[in-house]
């Protein structure tokens, strides 16, 4: 249900960017979105639990757009129920 | 593109700072007079921002071993420990710290930053995995990045969080370990430590407890958090620094863990930076021992910090979750805690100025430390001056407006 996550993403985002209408999938959460990177940092904690994953700090690393944080929760998602099958 | 482009947004944030007054990240001292006094432009500010808990940087003892130091054996030591080998007063520091917290092992860095990246950075590898505190300290969080490790943080002072955490990793072959802080630098809140080391030992994690707020300040014999909650033989690894209660400069840790001492040709900021000038090193000594029989300044401290917690509290000030020597007043934006702080030190009190990504919560800090060398005076002239200054810029109701409502 990648679809839905991203969603959830956007809407998170959006909660906290000063324009709101500026979150879109292919925008880039530090440099069009204005995130710091306390602030990623916050948002990454409420994707951990929403998604209830772990996202090590080192991923983040290859993290530019607000689809690449989608990705990102995807995969880790996906390792997180190979693991429990 | 200019090599420097890249910090645009801080640099923008900078200029804000300073446009206000004085730059609050370069404020210059004329003359520190004592642990509680110094000057600015010929007028006198009172230091309420210097960690200087126990205010030994001026006691008389200290001072005195560290020129005995320095004449005996020269002003630096041109050189690390593997390289240039270790003077006497190295030594027996590192036998004063393992006897002051009942440890079979201790070593020496230059800073207390250096000692977080030696041994958070050192002890865990790739394979292992560090969970950090979310609020944790800027030398933490780059000692992860050396460290190579999987790093992944917890909810501020969250056992529960970290209980989910710890279970994520079950199974991972590496190593998990976790790091907290005695008193947090910013909000000066505590670590339920003895929650989050139960939490820890249960999943058979190691813990390491950085204590460089609460070394001097916590604990019967002023040995921090840990000999405060009672947990010392549960934490495996207690980090601190000299700066703040022992008044000088450098960092520790100390260790029951066998083998401890191959950390010393393993972790690169000890291995290749130079050791602290004996000077230094003679005047902690001096400094350790006051800790430990200092129960009366530990008192004071408590007494000064309480007062000025919570004067600063009934003046209307939003404060931190916790009376600790470190009192942070909350102000909701940067512009009026520019204005704040500048207009703080006009009426010769001096605190941090800390903005919003230097806080845990985006929030910015007037954040203060208190002394045991304050007098009560002191204190209440800080209390005054912030109402005066808070006041003036709406930051708390006015008094005629309070009597209104
Ligand atoms: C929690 C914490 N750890 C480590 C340090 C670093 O200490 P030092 O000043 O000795 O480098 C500080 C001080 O800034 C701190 O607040």
């Amino acid at each position: 249900m990648p679809d839905a996550d991203l969603d959830f993403i956007m809407g998170e985002l959006r909660k906290v960017v000063k324009q709101p209408e500026d979150v879109r999938p292919e925008a880039s959460v530090t440099r069009e979105l204005g995130l710091d990177s306390l602030a990623v940092m916050n948002l990454i904690m409420v994707l951990e639990d929403e998604f209830d994953i772990l996202i090590p700090m080192d991923k983040l690393a290859d993290v530019d757009t607000v689809q690449d944080l989608a990705t990102l929760t995807g995969s880790l998602k996906s390792q997180n129920e190979d693991e429990c099958a | 593109m200019g090599i420097l482009d890249k910090f645009d947004a801080v640099r923008g944030a900078y200029n804000e700072a300073r446009s206000n007054g004085r730059d609050p990240f370069s404020v210059r001292f004329d003359v520190i007079k004592s642990a509680t006094e110094g000057e600015i432009g010929g007028r006198s500010v009172t230091l309420m921002g210097t960690n200087n808990y126990l205010g030994l940087t001026f006691d008389g003892a200290c001072v005195e071993q560290a020129v005995q130091a320095l004449r005996e054996n020269g002003t630096g030591t041109t050189g690390s420990r593997i390289a240039n080998g270790s003077y006497g007063l190295h030594v027996k520091l590192e036998a004063e710290l393992a006897r002051f917290y009942g440890r079979k092992h201790a070593m020496t860095f230059t800073t207390g930053y250096q000692a977080n990246l030696g041994i958070i950075g050192t002890l865990a590898g790739r394979d292992d995995d560090l969970l950090i505190d979310a609020d944790s300290h800027a030398s933490i969080y780059d000692a992860c990045k050396l460290s190579g490790a999987r790093v992944t943080r917890f909810r501020h002072n969250s056992a529960k969080d970290l209980a989910r955490r710890l279970k994520h990793l079950e199974g991972n072959p590496g190593n998990r370990i976790v790091v907290v802080e005695g008193i947090y630098s910013m909000h000066g809140d505590t670590a339920p430590l003895k929650e989050l080391v139960a939490v820890a030992k249960e999943a058979g994690a190691y813990i390491i407890v950085d204590e460089a707020h609460s070394l001097g300040v916590l604990g019967k014999k002023g040995r921090g958090l840990a000999e405060a909650a009672g947990v010392e033989d549960d934490v495996d690894f207690i980090v601190g620094t000299f700066s703040k209660s022992l008044g000088a400069i450098g960092g520790f840790c100390v260790s029951n863990i066998e083998n401890f001492d191959v950390l010393r040709v393993a972790c690169r900021p000890y291995m290749f930076t130079a050791s602290l000038p004996t000077s230094i090193v003679a005047s902690t000594i001096e400094a350790l021992r006051q800790v430990e029989k200092g129960g009366h300044l530990r008192e004071r401290l408590m007494r000064n910090s309480r007062r000025l917690y919570e004067g600063l509290a009934l003046a209307g000030f939003t404060m931190g979750p916790e009376i600790t020597p470190v009192v942070p007043v909350k102000v909701d934006d940067a512009e009026t805690a520019i204005t704040f702080w500048n207009g703080l030190l006009q009426e010769g009190l001096y605190c941090n100025l800390v903005l919003s990504t230097a806080t845990p919560d985006g929030k910015p800090l007037l954040r203060c430390s208190v002394s045991a060398a304050h007098s009560e005076q002191q204190i209440d002239e800080a209390i005054a001056t912030f109402t005066k200054v808070g006041q003036a810029l709406n930051a708390i109701p006015k008094p005629a407006m309070a009597a209104a409502e």
